[in-house]
């Protein structure tokens, strides 16, 4: 292919699978008989151009490298062409469905983007002009809280604090009813309590920890619900009133 | 109350809501006796067919909203200039894809079809919401499932995950035709 005679850049491709195929596209190569040892020519010229311009290689395009050459030689050594079931032995076959499957979500991919073009030109009705009352009053306007939320959030506080002072060998021993009334006895007036406040007022890890169990077992129990305004923001505990 | 009034409470609801309006939430509104949503937007969208509006009813995310209607986008493309919507990379639109089609699935899966690493992808699209963690898988590791959100089917304009584009089969795939039936359907 003389006529390439301009570089193929590696980084405008997803991966080594959208690099085979451009290949694949671009000089009407059959994906049923893949010839390997020019595809595999190609590719390594791709990656050594890549190389040469000092461009950090992914793993993954090696790794397809070595694949390409052991596929490559098994072409070449003799090897039985059937197996015990009379069906054609061939070693680019893994290679040839893992195109064609990455070829489907590549399509249902650009699929997608016209999906998405399409929706961006119609203009829709949304609640986004309520941002500046969300600003004078947060609380109306807090989003329902996963648990996998709950869990990143309890990771960031312990993340946040200052480093504990070394544990002494007394035991520390923290129940779960006791930290429980005491997220309780800390909501405020309003029956509210953020959980920022909730996690400085224990010293040690124990302390959190089985504060944090209560206050999963409180949200099991439903004595509380837990809103978070929006995305890594502090999460509000609400004691639910009952009637 | 009369049908009428029934039909401009919807009109009014539709214009304030935030999101897409779906039956449980007109439920809320009347509390007693709430009217059946999918045959008032009926009606609505009969009327403004009648009139011939700039904008439409349409249902998205199982819910229904108000949009413009496409032949005026250049009109209000114009009023509404630097309205940069999130433009999703190939990395980002694949992943996606194979998150839609064959959901719930684990990030190992993705990254099989792929070929690539794709954690700080994944990570993008679940804190723009347009993944979510499903779950997990029943296997060694027990890894975690991805899965589509209402964000999502919002972004795409599509009422439900089912109303996606048939996914081609691999033999249609070098076949000259591609009418041919027996794709795989998205999951309902």
């Amino acid at each position: 292919m003389e006529a390439n005679a301009y570089h193929v850049h590696l980084e405008n491709f997803e991966g080594p699978l959208d690099l085979l195929l451009y290949f694949i596209r671009r000089d009407e190569m059959d994906i049923y008989d893949i010839p390997i040892a020019k595809i595999t020519e190609e590719y390594l010229k791709t990656l050594d151009h890549a190389r040469s311009s000092n461009i950090v290689i992914a793993g993954e395009f090696v790794v397809m490298a070595a694949t390409l050459m052991r596929i490559k030689a098994k072409m070449l050594l003799p090897r039985p062409e059937l197996d015990e079931e009379g069906e054609i032995i061939d070693p680019r076959i893994e290679l040839m469905l893992q195109l064609q499957e990455y070829t489907r979500f590549k399509d249902a991919a650009a699929n997608l983007d016209i999906l998405a073009n399409e929706e961006n030109e119609l203009f829709k009705r949304t609640g986004e002009e309520t941002i500046e009352e969300e600003e004078e009053n947060p609380g109306l306007y807090l989003k329902a809280v996963s648990l996998f939320d709950l869990a990143a959030h309890f990771k960031t506080a312990l993340e946040n604090r200052p480093v504990l002072k070394p544990i002494e060998l007394h035991r520390e021993i923290a129940s779960l009813d006791e930290q429980k009334n005491a997220i309780l006895a800390m909501l405020d007036g309003e029956g509210k309590l953020r959980f920022s406040r909730l996690i400085e007022k224990f010293e040690t890890k124990i302390e959190m920890i089985v504060a944090f169990l209560a206050l999963l077992d409180l949200i099991r129990m439903k004595s509380v619900v837990v809103y978070q305004n929006e995305l890594f923001d502090d999460l509000e505990i609400h004691k639910v009133v009952i009637g | 109350m009369q049908k009428n009034e029934q039909l401009r409470i919807l009109e009014a609801l539709l214009f304030a809501s935030p999101e897409p309006l779906n039956q449980s939430r007109i439920n809320s509104v009347f509390k007693d006796d709430p009217p059946k949503l999918a045959e008032l937007v009926k009606k609505l969208k009969e009327k403004y067919e009648k009139e011939k509006h700039g904008f439409e009813v349409r249902k998205v995310a199982g819910g229904y909203q108000f949009a413009t209607c496409s032949e005026y986008s250049p009109w209000v493309r114009r009023l509404i200039q630097n309205q940069s919507k999130l433009k999703l990379s190939a990395a980002a639109l694949e992943s996606l894809a194979i998150v839609a089609y064959k959901q719930p699935l684990s990030r190992f899966e993705i990254e099989s079809i792929r070929g690539v690493d794709c954690s700080g992808v994944l990570k993008t699209l679940l804190s723009r919401q347009l993944l979510k963690i499903a779950g997990r898988a029943e296997g060694p590791g027990r890894p975690l499932l991805y899965g589509t959100t209402r964000e999502f089917l919002e972004h795409f304009g599509l009422d439900r995950i089912s109303d996606l584009p048939r996914l081609r089969e691999i033999t249609e795939l070098t076949a000259a035709d591609e009418n041919s039936d027996g794709g795989v359907r998205a999951p309902e």
